[in-house]
């Protein structure tokens, strides 16, 4: 087994085909990254959102006992 | 009795979200690098390593990406069907959870399944897209995810959404026989399968291993995208649980 590529430009333009194989990986990648940063956000943001909520229902006194 | 009782708790914890949510979280860490080492090891196998195939020159290493993509977006509304079928019987709702986070996962990998597929039809058909019965069953399967998406925003009840969409999955799995079978009931310009499991394949094996590899890394993704997704569901859905909250003001020190 070997590097079928001889040099970095044979590897982009793959004979032609570099275009189509590239475009692909790349879109591909994307789409793979999109689908772990998308829950992760919205997992955070969730989570966030809660927090906020629950402080501003906390009881202030709670925060004035403290001075 | 007691042997009973002890056969059947694992399916009870499977219903509770909190022990999905704390046995996936300990998951996760395993599941990123499985992830990155065999999609990496898979992609430079594929990409630079295996031999350019005599017919199609190096325009076949986008099967690299197509095939495990339209397999998994085949798996996954099995996955999707299942865990729907088994919330509208059981009224398991960490099984609609499931089926919901599968849906924008499917719904991607189906289209990267067609994308792929256009751009390597390009060199090899001539063309970038065709009507012909294995890509127009696959656009359908790209609009049934689509419609479960839909569904599940449809209602203003959680429990409702979780129902009609998981109603739509399970009318919508008379698609997928139609795809598998669609390359040898029609006569079409899309290649008979490469991948078979009761018989040889037709690929040569320094071209199958990285398929292989790649495969394997797609199931793996998948499950760690569910995962992901069926976390951020969980806290979503149980925000008003204390053990959730807690979650949340133990976060914010972090």
């Amino acid at each position: 087994m070997k590097i079928q590529f001889d040099s970095l430009n044979e590897i982009i333009s793959m004979d032609g085909h570099g275009a189509y194989v590239w475009l692909a990986v790349v879109v591909s990648l994307a789409i793979l990254v999109a689908l772990l940063v998308s829950p992760l956000r919205s997992h955070a943001q969730t989570l966030n959102q809660l927090r906020r909520q629950l402080e501003r229902h906390a009881e202030p006194p709670a925060k004035q006992r403290d001075d | 009795m007691a042997m009973g009782s002890t056969k059947w708790q694992w399916f009870y914890r499977l219903g509770s979200p909190r022990w999905f949510y704390e046995i996936s979280g300990r998951w996760l860490p395993w599941l990123v690098c499985a992830t990155i080492i065999l999609l990496g090891v898979g992609l430079f196998w594929g990409l630079a390593l295996a031999p350019p195939d005599a017919r199609q020159g190096h325009s076949f290493r986008i099967i690299y990406l197509h095939v495990p993509a339209s397999l998994l977006a085949l798996a996954g509304y099995y996955i999707m069907a299942v865990t729907g079928a088994v919330g509208l019987i059981w009224r398991i709702k960490m099984s609609f959870m499931l089926m919901k986070s599968a849906a924008p996962i499917g719904a991607a990998l189906t289209f990267m399944a067609l994308f792929t597929g256009a751009v390597w039809g390009k060199p090899s058909w001539g063309t970038y897209w065709v009507w012909d019965a294995r890509i127009t069953s696959m656009l359908i399967l790209l609009f049934l995810y689509l419609g479960v998406l839909a569904l599940q925003r449809a209602f203003t009840s959680v429990e409702a959404g979780y129902r009609a969409s998981a109603i739509l999955a399970l009318v919508g799995t008379v698609n997928i026989p139609i795809i598998y079978k669609s390359v040898d009931w029609w006569h079409t310009l899309h290649q008979p399968a490469t991948l078979k499991l009761t018989s040889a394949s037709s690929i040569h094996t320094d071209m199958l291993e990285p398929l292989v590899v790649m495969v394997c890394g797609f199931y793996v993704f998948y499950v760690l995208a569910l995962c992901l997704f069926t976390r951020s569901e969980i806290v979503q859905q149980e925000s008003a649980t204390a053990w959730v909250k807690a979650l949340a003001t133990s976060e914010s020190r972090t």
